[in-house]
């Protein structure tokens, strides 16, 4: 199987579940990331295979008087991607900015 | 925020995006997302993190579930047109930032105005009893004479109604409202309460959060039920919410009632906009006032609501109430001759909160409906000029194929966004409507209950008039830019500044503007003169700086002689206070709203014409009551310690009271027979305001406590300095001279006046805040169309320039253009003004609706408005080179 190319965001999601976070809003506050992204990242990488979904069991949400939630955990694939992925970000390195001529930070983006 | 309302509010987010998700993965979306809301929620409240910056975090997130489903949408390639028009609306949009963020704000003051208006509306009329079953079906019911409608029921007539098959009603209950003490830990409380029918409960559907709530069995045995039930409220506040709070006593007034149950949370009682804390069985009545009242056919005193049956309708009821009203006018004559009973809609009672809030509500819709058509038109305008902006791309669009309908849509969906996102903000807006609402009323004896906010129906509201305001603002330019769009060339310079067609269609929009925010402003201007006014007004007592308190002295549980040596001890000890200038007791003080009695009167030499009413309001006083709170004596004298039940019944009448029933004769001297008995006319005192400020003079007798007593009377002590500084010697005094009489119900005396005022206060104040954002609307309005005349017109005014033109003679040009238009919004305003403001007539004050000084100050003020919104492009256009000028294409 070809590997997949994943965003950063995807990557943090990813991430994010194999540390143990396991439902939505849970990964939502682990990776810093918007709910608008983290959920579609979510469904995605379901699609990919590379994670699994399931519902919490009704017992544990009936004691608590609300629904049962989806939690989302990795899967074989997903192990081997986020391992590749983390590697690919490890080795990754900012453009040099002396290339451009400028040394330091960039400078504020400024309306054209 | 609440845990419930922040979950609701949360949760309706979620269900509002679920239409967007694919049919298939809709249930699952669905679950998903309630569940993880509910669980953040359920965490937040258990760790008590529930603020208002943790609610917007979690609001925040949860509008990612559009996102999502948005992006669900997106992925299942079968996305509606629609969905792809608003997508490429929401791109249109975030490529200019300025224009959306103006266009959503001007849309949001004109949506949010009404979103508030309508909560209080329905908060206090729509709903005014919440918490009970079906109040569609639910009626109040008054006693009617030929002069009045809001006479309240005996309980003999009630006993006698009840008895009866009534065609079209199932049931009716009956209470009467007010304040008791209650013994506590602390010593004694004061409590708002209500003595109801054993039935009240039953027949409004109000269910038990705690044991039962009253039957017909606790209301059977003449001081035999001793059993009371508590509000929600009460419950939480006065006893912590211990879980075995049924089954507990109370003291009341000295007597033990056990509890049996508690009201639901949502119930705030069976009178509208006032919160109760503890109900009695009418068979308990004589523990809190003299229970030879149930036996009084001629005395009316209590409430009454009407169940009506399940087709009935209140007008198909009232046939048989009728019915009913002339049974017992025929088997009563004396108390019931004459007399009429009539149903009406809870929200349009004849007295009480809702009499009082009804025409200041309906003003303000009025008013925030014209803002809001001032915002569209004001829309409307800056749409247009922006789509005779994009011709090109219209037109671009047009020529690759798309069809007039497609370009329409486009737009539609823009507006339709811009509107909805507005809505968004109005409807947050609104969750601090009662809050706005309450900083309007002054603090108040009265327990009030007032649950304005955001609510389901308040956001259908919004949601619905966003919608609407979207769809018009949209159809109106759509049609008129794809019009053009299909005609127009594509070559360049074409039609920069819009057409000529469209150039009227703005200046007509203009000139609406200035007329709609002239009616705005002359209705504000209207309202302040009546707030003036109002201030001016004779109240009939000059003190402005003192105490006003309740005395309960029955409620220790002394008798008569008792509580009369007691009202003399504690004015006598309270007058040594030093700051003190006078004491007085009294039962009713002027201005005490939502508080009268009446009855009828006999006047020895005055023959009554025929269905002429005799009645007067009446208070029972201490002695000094005038000098205290400065009530000129006309004539004769004060009320005095002497008239006590020994000596001959005597009363104290007003100004009014003479004139009417002693024509042309001294009225000192002169007899009355009220209650049973002859009283002599002593002393005449001048007119006051006894309810509210704008009330026709009434009649009005003073009867001496000593042969009128009230267990409970309200203090007024008139002070020298600032009155909050003396009130713990006032305290500290009543405790050492009646030990266990609280003072209860401590306001000043301003605070007591203040809030005759505060319908008038809110109105004007609204109505100003409403005037100046209209003026604001249409100067802004009026800036956008000339300016971009300026632009239209460079070329010309460069032309004029080099011929001659001076700079003044282009600014007077530029100047006199705009406010042509102005004022000829002035003058159509001025007609529409004086056409709508005689509808509101009836809640203005010594001023007329065609008071002129109200409409030539406004029009000026919105002149001078116009014409600095002229001005500025006036002097850019001014100062255009010529020569650059020219070069323009």
């Amino acid at each position: 199987m070809g590997m997949p190319t994943l965003s950063f965001g995807t990557v943090a999601v990813l991430h994010a579940v194999a540390a143990g976070y396991r439902f939505g809003f849970d990964i939502v506050d682990a990776t810093g990331l918007t709910a608008g992204s983290v959920y579609p990242a979510l469904d995605k990488l379901e699609d990919l295979g590379l994670l699994r979904s399931a519902w919490e069991s009704t017992a544990t949400a009936t004691a608590d008087k609300r629904p049962a939630r989806r939690y989302f955990s990795l899967t074989a694939d997903g192990a081997t991607t986020l391992a590749a992925a983390l590697e690919k970000h490890r080795t990754f390195r900012p453009v040099s900015l002396d290339a451009f001529g400028i040394s330091g930070l960039l400078p504020p983006r400024r309306r054209s | 925020m609440t845990e419930r309302r922040l979950r609701a509010l949360a949760l309706w987010l979620v269900g509002a995006c679920a239409w967007l998700v694919p049919g298939a993965e809709r249930r699952r979306w669905r679950a998903q997302w309630r569940a993880d809301v509910w669980h953040r929620c359920d965490a937040l409240a258990r760790a008590g993190l529930i603020t208002p910056r943790t609610a917007r975090t979690l609001l925040a997130r949860v509008s990612g579930a559009a996102w999502h489903a948005a992006w669900l949408r997106a992925r299942s390639g079968r996305g509606h047109m629609l969905m792809h028009d608003f997508w490429h609306a929401a791109r249109a949009l975030k490529a200019r930032p300025g224009f959306t963020f103006i266009a959503v704000l001007t849309l949001a003051v004109g949506i949010g105005a009404n979103a508030v208006i309508f909560s209080w509306i329905e908060a206090t009329l729509l709903r005014p009893l919440p918490g009970i079953r079906d109040p569609g079906s639910v009626a109040a019911l008054y006693v009617t004479t030929r002069a009045r409608d809001d006479i309240s029921l005996s309980y003999p007539n009630y006993r006698d109604l009840t008895g009866q098959q009534i065609p079209g009603v199932e049931g009716i209950a009956a209470f009467t409202a007010g304040a008791l003490s209650m013994r506590g830990a602390a010593g004694a409380e004061r409590i708002w309460g209500a003595v109801v029918t054993g039935n009240l409960f039953d027949l409004l559907g109000v269910t038990a959060a705690h044991g039962r709530l009253f039957t017909a069995d606790d209301d059977r045995v003449p001081d035999g039920h001793p059993v009371a039930v508590l509000s929600h409220g009460a419950w939480q506040r006065r006893f912590g919410g211990r879980a075995d709070i049924v089954g507990q006593t109370i003291v009341l007034k000295d007597r033990p009632f056990t509890v049996i149950g508690v009201t639901a949370p949502a119930f705030h009682g069976p009178q509208a906009l006032i919160g109760l804390d503890v109900y009695i069985p009418m068979a308990m009545l004589g523990t809190f006032m003299p229970a030879d009242r149930l036996s009084v056919r001629g005395s009316g005193w209590l409430s009454a609501l009407v169940r009506l049956g399940p087709e009935a309708s209140i007008a198909s009821a009232q046939a048989g109430i009728d019915v009913a009203a002339r049974r017992l006018g025929a088997a009563f004559p004396g108390p019931n001759a004459d007399r009429g009973m009539r149903l009406y809609p809870l929200w349009r009672q004849p007295s009480g909160g809702t009499a009082q809030l009804l025409p200041v509500m309906a003003v303000l819709g009025g008013v925030v409906a014209l803002l809001l058509a001032l915002v569209c038109a004001n829309m409307a305008g800056l749409l247009l000029a922006r789509a005779s902006g994009r011709q090109r791309e219209l037109a671009v669009r047009v020529s690759l194929g798309a069809s007039r309908w497609q370009v329409v849509r486009l737009l539609v969906a823009e507006t339709t966004l811009l509107a909805l996102a507005a809505g968004a903000l109005a409807t947050l807006v609104t969750v601090w409507s009662g809050n706005l609402l309450y900083a309007f009323i002054p603090p108040l004896a009265i327990p009030i209950a007032i649950d304005a906010g955001l609510s389901g129906r308040v956001l259908a509201f919004s949601s619905l008039v966003s919608l609407a305001a979207g769809l018009l603002l949209g159809l109106l330019p759509g049609l008129q830019a794809s019009r053009s769009a299909l005609t127009a060339p594509l070559k360049d310079g074409a039609n920069m500044g819009g057409s000529a067609r469209q150039g009227r269609m703005r200046q007509g929009l203009i000139v609406a503007q200035v007329a709609l925010a002239l009616v705005l402003l002359v209705s504000a201007g209207l309202f302040l003169r009546t707030l003036l006014a109002a201030e001016r007004v004779d109240l009939g007592f000059s003190a402005r700086q003192g105490l006003v308190g309740v005395l309960d002295v029955g409620g220790s549980g002394a008798d008569e002689a008792r509580g009369l040596a007691a009202y003399r001890a504690m004015t006598a000890a309270l007058a040594e206070v030093p700051g003190v200038e006078a004491v007085a007791v009294t039962q009713r003080l002027p201005l005490t709203s939502l508080d009268s009695s009446d009855r009828t009167v006999e006047v020895d030499g005055y023959t009554a014409a025929a269905g002429e009413e005799m009645t007067v309001y009446y208070a029972s006083t201490g002695p000094r009551l005038f000098a205290t709170i400065g009530m000129p004596i006309v004539g004769g004298r004060d009320v005095s310690d002497r008239d006590d039940a020994t000596a001959p019944p005597v009363a104290v009448i007003n100004e009014t009271m003479a004139r009417r029933y002693w024509p042309g004769r001294p009225a000192l001297g002169g007899r009355v027979k009220s209650g049973g008995r002859w009283v002599e006319v002593v002393g005449i005192v001048h007119d006051a305001k006894y309810v509210s400020l704008s009330e026709p003079a009434r009649a009005f007798m003073y009867f001496p406590v000593g042969q009128a007593y009230r267990p409970s009377m309200r203090v007024v002590i008139r002070t020298s300095g600032d009155p909050d500084r003396i009130l713990p010697e006032v305290r500290q005094t009543l405790t050492r001279v009646a030990p266990g009489v609280p003072l209860f119900d401590v306001q000043t005396l301003e605070q007591h006046i203040a809030f005759a005022f505060f319908l008038i206060e809110m109105a004007a104040t609204l109505l100003a805040v409403f005037g100046t954002t209209a003026a604001l609307l249409a100067a802004l309005g009026l800036y956008g169309v000339i300016a971009q005349s300026v632009t239209a017109r460079t070329r010309e005014i460069g032309v004029r320039m080099s011929l001659g033109a001076s700079a003044g003679d282009v600014r007077l040009m530029v100047v006199r253009q705009g406010l042509g238009l102005a004022l000829l919004g002035i003058a159509v305003g001025l007609a529409v003004a004086l056409a709508t403001t005689r509808l509101f007539a009836s809640q203005l004050m010594s001023v007329s609706p065609f008071d002129p000084a109200s409409y030539v100050v406004m029009a000026l003020l919105l002149a001078v408005t116009t014409a600095a919104a002229c001005y500025v492009p006036a002097r850019r256009a001014a100062r255009l080179n010529p020569v650059q000028a020219l070069r323009v294409d």
